[in-house]
């Protein structure tokens, strides 16, 4: 694949470049990203796109002239849920967490393509590599993934405003399905929580609080889950996040 | 030699070391309950020995709890559990009924993969390993990695304490490096896990697909009601608290103070060394303790100072616990959860109502299942009981320190000593109680073929010879001092003058009497209550029923009602297998009225029997009744009230007696006290129907016939009857047939179905254990004369004798020439059919039949079909 003349770069990653092209988005990935990271993302996506949820839809994965894998998909007119907060007054922000909320759920009551990834094998995975953590602290959340057993919802694992585009045609689309699983949708809010806490640390609190009466969840049942989802997210090593997410783990253990 | 042992550091070195301990189990397996015992007394003494390097290891290790409460807790765990199982049988027999025919044998259940918690992380190690030892099983233990140092060490005490008692290698094992590849392989391949630890271990024990027994977390709610000795209950909460710094499960968590005794209680807890927290240092200490809903590793274990310090708190050096009063028991209050630590919440309750709605809430914050306290005044038993009944958890501990109490035998000598304490299905556990050797034991029960105990039941008197019965009356005055006696009997026999006889008698003995005489063939309920009227006004103290079945069946109901108003039929009909095990207690008879029978035809038995039917006129339902309460208390057999008999009822009772007693000796509850009577009655009805029947003066056949119904009467009170009555009810029933003659035109097709050799199913009873009635016929049949080659030919030598009586005595050969209406008969055969099947008597029969059986045997009856073999 090669990228026109007209492709804009619109957002640069330690590990990817995201370019406007024309009618198609394309991530380029570095040359260390793996293949299989890249067909896995866009098994993902094709497999979500066989459900009700809208999503951009995946046109091609391929190598650029360097070697470096691309994964291409529908251009969705429209600007991101993120850009809507961003200039949001009080009641604005309100009425948009709502439509944010309200969609997160729609999408967790979706029935999981059986194929999709588990979460619990994922985060256990995500937590093992995480060597910062106390080995001991690791093995009590590892542990706690157990509890993930038998639930089926989709869960996102990244599910953030900038990820949801308000289309022209007033439809809300969900991009980056990188992360998505079959899982305990409690466990999907406590990775929005832990997202939010450090992207929109305003945001975090009053997101809790209306999944919670929203969705009849005790903010406990959540809690239970911040630190294991917090530990995962490390394994992203996203700096920013780094130091807040390691605040959630913080004297965490499973005691009798 | 011995293979070396493998190190388990690795998902293939567990698999191969799991290998090598199958190997040691088996072996271990086959070890006496001597040998065993020795094994557990060196180990248990082992671990005594090693208590404080243990706990030493366990604190500094862990850096939580106190080297001396640990000392106690080490000592505990091997001192304790072995003095509880010392003398446990745990090996091969270890009950035995021989009389009930019952053998309980104990058998290992393999290797128990143990998961030991950093709380205790020495003693809990100790016990596990030793309740595998006594039970034979191996045992690998997957310690936390928190703990594991001294946690391997425990075992290793106590493995090799084992192996020097005679012990195979490879029994008990550990995981060197944990992690959560190794213990969910671990769970995988164990026979059963015995997992102690967080939520999340134990629902990964549960969900690995092995047999766990999995314990949970507590949060134990401690109420102290204004009845309680406040010295006593404050300290044994401190005593409780501070035990190991808080770390034992069952410990208080939160402390609920009745309003009333609160400043008191109060007063004590600081006189003891508690510190009050006040204005923000309540929450900053709660937020310090709980992080993210959950208890802050860092402080758990940890002394009251050090929490404080941590929170930012200043406090006395000398504080032993941190107590914040709070209001909330919502779980968004960090004190209302579970701490494991020094710190303890404090809450007003209004009244004690409002203290168990807030230990309620409480223990459903996170500690369902497991322990709840009260110190109460333990007279005060409504308090007790109240707050037992409010409580979901397992264990109730009262005006106890819930640290030693809850695992048993330190403050309560019958609760189980033990540090696995299950929470029940509330904490998604699969055991309730206080975990043991019984948990890790599988037993076989051998129970081996027993026959049910039988029985023999009969009226207190039976008087019978002609003229009797003035006689046997005498005694209701001269024996019984009876003053009031009421007569049950119906219009005809009343019309006829019987009961004249009976008046006359009881005026002679200054026996004040009334009589009811309005019983209906097929008495009613509306029939009955008419009769009972009339009872109540006249309060008898004993009563006499003479007639037919009707009569006596009426007069057993009216009994029943008189003596216990209270009783419904609806219970009293309900159908059982087996007399002595059925759902209903019927009501003790006799205690105001005495019941005489006396009948006056030779066919019911209902002198002597403990049945009765009777119809709700409204409703048409028919209540068939059986309790030996309802066998009369006197019969009176006497041949001058048989003797004006008509010819059609000498038939239809003659042939009923005949049927009662072939059914009762064939029926699967036969025993030698009703084969004598039922063979003799037999014999009786084939001597003398013929001649009552054909010459109703004949005193002599009169008097034998007479004989021969109560005879069979007895029987069937005790060996019940079968399938063949069953049929002949809903003859009865649906075309009106008399019930003596509805039985004879069945009769011998019955008794063929009956004697097949190769039956469907046949009845179910433990004595009657192989198709063999035929050769039960052939021995009535030789009983009663009759002789043949082989069973065989006796039994149809014996059919045709019957054929003959029944000929003799007018019965019809068919339903049909009964005058049923085909169409009619066509139309209800399925009801009739499937109702049969399920009347009482069937039960006792020796083929079990099928319905589509039943249904055959009656269109043969009905058209005269030729019998086929009724085998499939």
């Amino acid at each position: 694949m090669k990228l026109s003349e007209n492709a804009v770069a619109i957002k640069r990653r330690h590990n990817k470049v995201v370019y406007h092209d024309g009618d198609r988005i394309v991530k380029v990935f570095n040359s260390t990203k793996p293949a299989a990271d890249v067909f896995n993302e866009a098994l993902n996506l094709s497999r979500i796109q066989d459900t009700e949820i809208l999503v951009p839809k995946i046109l091609e994965v391929s190598q650029m002239g360097d070697g470096a894998w691309a994964l291409s998909t529908e251009y969705i007119p429209g600007i991101t849920l993120g850009e809507l907060f961003d200039k949001a007054d009080e009641a604005e922000t309100a009425r948009l967490l709502d439509i944010f909320i309200d969609l997160q759920v729609k999408i967790m009551n979706t029935e999981a393509p059986t194929l999709l990834n588990k979460q619990r094998n994922k985060l256990a995975g995500m937590i093992g590599r995480v060597k910062e953590i106390d080995p001991s602290t690791r093995y009590d959340l590892q542990m706690r993934t157990d509890r993930m057993r038998g639930k089926h919802n989709i869960c996102h694992g990244d599910f953030s405003p900038s990820n949801v585009i308000v289309g022209e045609d007033g439809n809300l689309y969900v991009c980056d399905w990188t992360h998505v699983t079959r899982g305990l949708d409690a466990a999907d809010a406590a990775t929005t929580y832990c997202i939010l806490k450090s992207s929109r640390p305003a945001l975090a609190d009053a997101y809790l609080d209306a999944y919670s009466k929203k969705t009849d969840t005790p903010k406990q049942v959540i809690d239970y889950w911040v630190p294991v989802v917090a530990a995962a997210e490390l394994a992203r090593g996203r700096e920013r996040e780094h130091d807040i997410l390691l605040t959630f783990i913080e004297g965490v253990a499973d005691y009798e | 030699m011995a293979e070396k042992p493998i190190v388990i550091d690795s998902v293939e070195a567990l698999n191969a070391r799991m290998k090598q301990m199958r190997a040691a189990q088996a072996v271990f397996a086959t070890f006496t309950q001597e040998q065993v015992d020795k094994i557990f007394y060196e180990a248990a003494l082992a671990a005594n020995k090693a208590r404080i390097p243990l706990a030493k290891m366990a604190v500094e290790e862990t850096g939580m709890g106190l080297v001396e409460d640990k000392v106690i807790k080490n000592n505990y765990a091997a001192e304790y559990i072995y003095n509880t199982y010392k003398d446990t049988k745990t090996c091969g027999i270890v009950e035995q009924n021989v009389a009930g025919g019952l053998t309980k044998i104990a058998e290992p259940i393999g290797i128990v993969a143990a998961v030991i918690p950093t709380t205790n992380p020495t003693s809990t190690a100790i016990f596990k390993c030793l309740i595998c030892l006594k039970t034979r099983n191996a045992i690998i233990i997957s310690p936390h990695p928190r703990a594991k140092g001294c946690t391997i060490e425990a075992a290793r005490i106590v493995r090799d304490a084992a192996i020097a008692a005679g012990c195979p290698e490879g029994i008990i094992d550990w995981v060197e490096r944990p992690s959560l590849d190794l213990t969910s392989e671990l769970m995988h391949t164990a026979d059963i896990i015995l997992a102690t630890g967080g939520p999340g271990m134990v629902s990964a024990a549960y969900s690995s697909g092995k047999p766990a027994l999995g314990v949970g977390p507590g949060n134990n709610p401690a109420i102290i009601d204004d009845s309680a000795d406040i010295k006593m209950a404050v300290n044994s909460i401190m005593q409780s608290k501070v035990f190991d710094y808080g770390m034992i499960c069952a410990t208080e968590q939160n402390v609920i103070v009745l309003d009333k005794v609160y400043d008191e209680v109060k007063a004590e807890f600081a006189k003891r060394g508690c510190f009050f927290l006040e204005g923000d240092d309540i929450a900053k200490v709660g937020n310090t303790v709980i992080v993210n809903g959950g208890v802050n590793a860092k402080m758990v274990g940890k002394p009251a100072t050090f929490i404080a310090k941590a929170a930012g708190v200043e406090v006395p050096s000398s504080t032993k616990v941190l107590i914040g009063e709070v209001t909330s028991v919502e779980p968004s209050e960090p004190w209302a959860h579970e701490k494991l630590t020094t710190i303890l919440g404090m809450y007003r309750a209004k009244d004690f109502d409002d203290a168990l709605a807030k230990a309620s809430r409480l223990v459903a914050d996170g500690g369902y299942g497991h322990t709840a306290s009260l110190f109460v005044n333990a007279n005060d038993r409504d308090k007790v009981a109240r707050h037992a009944d409010a409580m979901k958890t397992c264990r109730i501990l009262i005006n106890t320190p819930a640290a030693q109490g809850g695992i048993g035998d330190i403050y309560n000598f019958l609760l189980t000593p033990s540090l696995t304490l299950g929470c029940g299905s509330w904490g998604g556990n699969s055991v309730c109680g206080n975990v043991g050797v019984q948990n890790l034991l599988n037993f076989k029960y051998v129970a081996e073929r027993r026959e049910n105990m039988l029985w023999f039941r009969t009226p207190e008197k039976v008087f019978f010879k002609k003229g009797c019965m003035p006689v046997a009356l005498r005694e209701l005055k001269d024996v019984y001092n009876k003053k009031r006696c009421f007569i049950v009997t119906d219009t005809f026999l009343y019309k006829s003058g019987f009961t004249k006889k009976i008046e006359a008698e009881l005026d002679e003995l200054g026996i004040a009497h009334s009589s009811f005489w309005d019983v209906t063939p097929d008495p009613t309920l509306q029939c009955a209550q008419q009769g009972l009227r009339q009872m109540r006004s006249f309060e008898p103290d004993c009563m006499i029923a003479i007639g037919g079945g009707s009569a006596m069946d009426c007069g057993k109901i009216m009994w029943m009602m008189y003596e216990h108003p209270e009783a419904r039929f609806e219970d009293m009909a309900v159908d059982f297998m087996d007399i002595r095990k059925r759902v209903y207690t019927f009501p003790k008879l006799g205690e105001k009225v005495f019941f005489v029978a006396i009948p006056t035809s030779s066919g019911t038995g209902s002198e002597v029997t403990p049945f009765a039917i009777i119809t709700d006129a409204d409703t048409g339902v028919k209540w068939p009744i059986a309790d030996y309460e309802l066998l009369p208390n006197m019969a009176i057999v006497d041949t001058d009230n048989m003797m004006t008999q008509p010819k059609s009822l000498t038939s239809a009772s003659g042939v009923d007696v005949l049927t009662h007693a072939l059914e009762s000796f064939v029926s699967i509850m036969a025993s030698d006290f009703t084969d004598g009577l039922a063979l003799r009655a037999m014999k009786l009805v084939f001597d003398y129907l013929p001649r009552a029947y054909d010459t109703p003066d004949d005193v002599e056949a009169r008097d034998h016939m007479a004989n021969a119904s109560c005879l069979a009467g007895m029987a069937f009170a005790n060996a019940f009857l079968g399938v063949n009555h069953s049929m002949a009810h809903k003859l009865g029933a649906w075309h009106h047939i008399p019930h003596g003659w509805a039985n004879a035109v069945i009769l011998t097709r019955v008794m063929r179905y009956n004697s097949a050799e190769r039956p469907t199913r046949m009845g179910t009873f433990p004595q009657y254990d192989h198709p063999h009635t035929l050769a039960r016929y052939a021995e009535a049949a030789r009983f009663c004369g009759v002789t043949g080659d082989d069973d065989a030919e006796v039994f149809e030598k014996f059919l045709v004798k019957i054929t003959e009586l029944l000929d003799h005595v007018g019965v019809h050969r068919t339903i049909a020439e009964y005058g049923v209406d085909e169409t009619y008969f066509l139309d209800h055969l399925d009801e009739m059919s499937e109702q049969a099947f399920n009347d009482q008597c069937t039960g006792a029969n020796p083929r079990y039949p099928l319905i589509p059986e039943i249904r055959e045997l009656y269109l043969d009856a009905y058209y005269g079909r030729e019998p086929s073999t009724y085998e499939d």
